[in-house]
C-alpha cells in the first residue's frame, strides 16, 4: 500500500542519498528495494527503518562498523607549548577529549565518543632512559596509559571514571574547538626570539653574508637552542612545584 | 526489570548472522530478516539490516542483483563471495571462542548453566 506518508519518506530519503553522493540509479534502486520489503512487512516505513535522513546516512556507507559505538565520534588536532600543554591538555580532557596519540609535528590527535563522553585527565613525564621502565611499571597499575611521546616528554592519560565513577562523564559537552594552537606568554616570547634569529638568519642569507649550509644551521642551532632552553624553563618551574 | 541488551549482543555479531543466512543460496533482506526472527535472534527492522547489508557489499563480501518484479516492487537479492565465505568461516570461529570464554567465565561466576 502506497500512502503519501511513504511517498513524502522515499522522497526525502532518496533526496538525501542523493545529497550524500549515492548515485541517481544507485538511489533509486534502494527506494525500490526498501519499498519491496515495507510490502511484505506492512508497516510503516519510519517504524521500519528510523527517520529518512539518519537511515540515509547509514544506508550511505556512513554507519559505524559492528562493534563500533553508535554514531560517529569526533576528532581535533590541537597544540600546545610546553608551559602550557597540562593546563591545556586539563580542560580539553574535562570536555571529553581523548588524546589518540602526538602527530609527526608534535599536535595531540584526540577524539571524542558521541554522546555521554568520558573526562580525560592527563599526565606529563620525563621517560628518557631507564626512567621509563620504571614510570610504566608505576603508573599502568593506577590506570594511567602512554597515550604519546614528544623529545624527552610522555603523556599518560586515565579515564577519570577510573577514579570518579560515573561522574567521570560529561553529559553535554561543548562544541569543537575552532582553535588549534595554545600558546603560553613565555612560549609566544621564546617562540617571538626564534623568529627574530631565523629572520635575522635569513637576512643574511639574502644579502649574501650567509651561505645556504650556514642558514641551515644557524636554523638548525636556534631550533635546537630555544627547545633546549624551553625545556630547561620548564623543568626549574617544575622543580620549584615540587618543592612548594 | 533488566533491560533488554539483545540489541546491543546482536550489533556485534549480526554481519555474521547475515552472512550465514546466505551460506545456502542467495536471499533477499525481507527473507533475511525473517530467518533470523526464526531463528529466535528476534525482529531485525529494515533500519538495522539494510545498513549492514550495504557495509557487506562494499566490503565484498556479499554481492548483490536487483530484480524487476513483474507485479510490485523488485527485489534485490544477495549472494555470497567467496571472500564473504573465507570471512564468515574465520569470523565465526572468533565468535565460537569469544563465546566460550563468556559462557566459561559467567559459569565460573556462580550463574547456572
Amino acid at each position: 500500500m502506497t500512502t503519501d506518508a511513504h511517498v513524502a519518506y522515499f522522497t526525502e530519503l532518496t533526496d538525501a542519498l542523493r545529497a550524500a553522493g549515492v548515485p541517481e540509479e544507485q538511489a533509486a534502486r534502494t527506494a525500490e528495494e526498501l519499498r519491496g520489503h515495507l510490502a511484505e512487512t506492512g508497516t510503516a516505513p519510519e517504524e521500519e527503518f528510523g527517520p529518512a535522513e539518519a537511515f540515509a546516512a547509514s544506508l550511505g556507507g556512513l554507519a559505524p562498523a559492528p562493534g563500533e559505538p553508535d554514531g560517529a565520534a569526533e576528532h581535533w588536532t590541537w597544540t600546545a607549548d610546553l608551559f602550557n600543554d597540562r593546563r591545556m591538555l586539563a580542560v580539553h580532557g574535562a570536555q571529553g577529549w581523548e588524546v589518540e596519540g602526538l602527530d609527526g609535528i608534535g599536535r595531540f590527535v584526540c577524539r571524542r565518543a558521541p554522546g555521554v563522553a568520558l573526562t580525560w585527565e592527563y599526565r606529563r613525564e620525563v621517560i628518557a632512559g631507564r626512567r621509563r621502565a620504571r614510570l610504566l611499571d608505576e603508573l599502568t597499575p593506577e590506570g594511567w596509559e602512554l597515550c604519546g611521546e614528544w623529545l624527552v616528554y610522555g603523556y599518560f592519560k586515565r579515564p577519570r571514571a577510573a577514579t570518579a565513577g560515573p561522574e567521570g562523564a560529561v553529559d553535554r559537552p561543548p562544541a569543537a574547538p575552532h582553535r588549534w594552537l595554545f600558546l603560553s606568554r613565555r612560549g609566544k616570547a621564546v617562540l617571538a626570539v626564534w623568529c627574530l634569529l631565523v629572520g635575522g638568519a635569513l637576512t643574511a642569507f639574502f644579502v649574501g653574508a650567509l651561505g645556504s649550509a650556514g642558514l641551515a644551521i644557524a636554523i638548525a642551532l636556534t631550533s635546537a637552542l630555544s627547545a633546549a632552553y624551553t625545556s630547561h624553563l620548564e623543568t626549574a618551574a617544575g622543580r620549584a612545584r615540587n618543592r612548594a | 526489570m533488566a533491560a533488554d541488551r539483545r540489541p546491543s549482543w546482536l550489533k556485534g555479531v549480526l554481519d555474521l548472522l547475515v552472512l550465514s543466512c546466505l551460506t545456502d543460496g542467495e536471499s533477499y533482506g525481507y527473507e533475511i530478516a525473517k530467518a533470523l526472527d526464526g531463528a529466535g535472534l528476534g525482529e531485525i527492522k529494515g533500519g538495522t539490516l539494510y545498513p549492514v547489508l550495504n557495509r557487506l557489499e562494499q566490503a565484498g563480501l556479499v554481492e548483490a542483483e536487483f530484480r524487476a518484479a513483474e507485479r510490485g516492487p523488485g527485489r534485490r537479492y544477495y549472494r555470497l563471495t567467496g571472500e564473504g565465505r573465507t570471512y564468515l568461516a574465520a569470523e565465526s570461529e572468533a565468535w565460537s571462542e569469544f563465546h566460550r570464554a563468556v559462557r566459561t567465565q559467567l559459569h565460573a561466576g556462580g550463574t547456572a548453566p
